[in-house]
């Protein structure tokens, strides 16, 4: 086919989504539907007319990140998240979104932005370069706080279960105190799995809010 | 409607607590006069033309040692 299977993988999740096409629908489609409720109600609630455009967006940006994250926790799969370039490459575009969205919209307010209110005079150089810094900052700190998160668990988990093996012919007890803490950390890696998704799409959120 | 908090506490006797709200809406209710009206750390516009000048500045300045850069002529050892 000439395809790369990476790019099978990232479209895969999208298949674990069917779309709904009845008025009642079975569980799984009713479960999801319900979720996707909870989730966009509690993430637009701060938003105006002009942010829940966006409501779209980001429920499929959690939807994408939090089911790729979960498929990435089975054993022997691949992880699209755990690429920066990936990370990049979804953080800049919606940053650039919200940011562009603002200077369009409301100029004033968001060139305003750089300098706090109330500032004392002889600081107002070195505040407007920090915000400025602090504002390009964004999108690089989205992309690498997901890559490092899910990939510093998926190295512990690595690691832990490589000590656990190796330590199965030592002494079994060792090995069944390594195992109980491969356990904790797997049930730990599901939490951080969906919370870094909800952290992003929340991020990505706020900037828009900022900017809306 | 973004605003923001301050909390002045009296050190006097009974502990009071006074809140002043400063919002974008409420820019018209805050005078500065001469040049305060268009550069001043409270109002939108004076954040605004503070926060450009502080580009055009930078801007200047790049503009300034790139020029004196190339005007310098160059100095060879002998």
């Amino acid at each position: 086919m000439g395809l790369p299977i990476a790019v099978l993988i990232v479209m895969f999740p999208s298949i674990l989504f069917p779309s709904p096409n009845r008025l009642i629908n079975n569980r799984l489609i009713s479960i999801q539907q319900w979720l996707i409720q909870l989730t966009s109600k509690q993430m637009l609630m701060i938003h105006n007319q002009k942010g829940r455009t966006w409501a779209l967006m980001l429920m499929s940006l959690i939807m994408f990140i939090g089911s790729t994250n979960l498929l990435g926790l089975l054993p022997h799969s691949f992880t699209p998240t755990t690429q920066l370039s990936m990370n990049l490459g979804m953080a800049i575009p919606l940053w650039a979104g919200t940011v562009i969205t603002g200077f369009r919209h409301k100029t004033k307010a968001s060139l305003a932005h750089f300098l706090p209110q109330g500032t004392p005079l002889p600081l107002i150089p070195m505040l407007v370069i920090i915000e400025t810094i602090s504002l390009f900052i964004q999108p690089m700190a989205l992309a690498v706080r997901l890559t490092a998160n899910i990939t510093a668990g998926h190295l512990l988990i690595h690691l832990i279960g490589g000590a656990t093996l190796a330590l199965i012919n030592i002494s079994a007890t060792t090995a069944l105190i390594t195992f109980t803490i491969l356990v904790l950390l797997t049930i730990l890696e599901f939490a951080v799995a969906l919370i870094q998704a909800y952290v992003f799409t929340l991020l990505v959120s706020l900037y828009l809010h900022d900017n809306t | 409607m973004n605003c923001t908090l301050k909390d002045i506490t009296s050190g006097i006797g009974i502990f009071c607590k006074i809140k002043i709200m400063t919002s974008p809406e409420m820019d018209a209710q805050i005078h500065f006069t001469d040049i305060k009206k268009h550069f001043n750390s409270y109002t939108l516009t004076g954040r605004m033309n503070w926060v450009l000048t502080t580009y055009e500045g930078i801007a200047l300045m790049i503009l300034y040692f790139k020029l004196r850069s190339t005007k310098a002529p160059t100095v060879k050892a002998t």
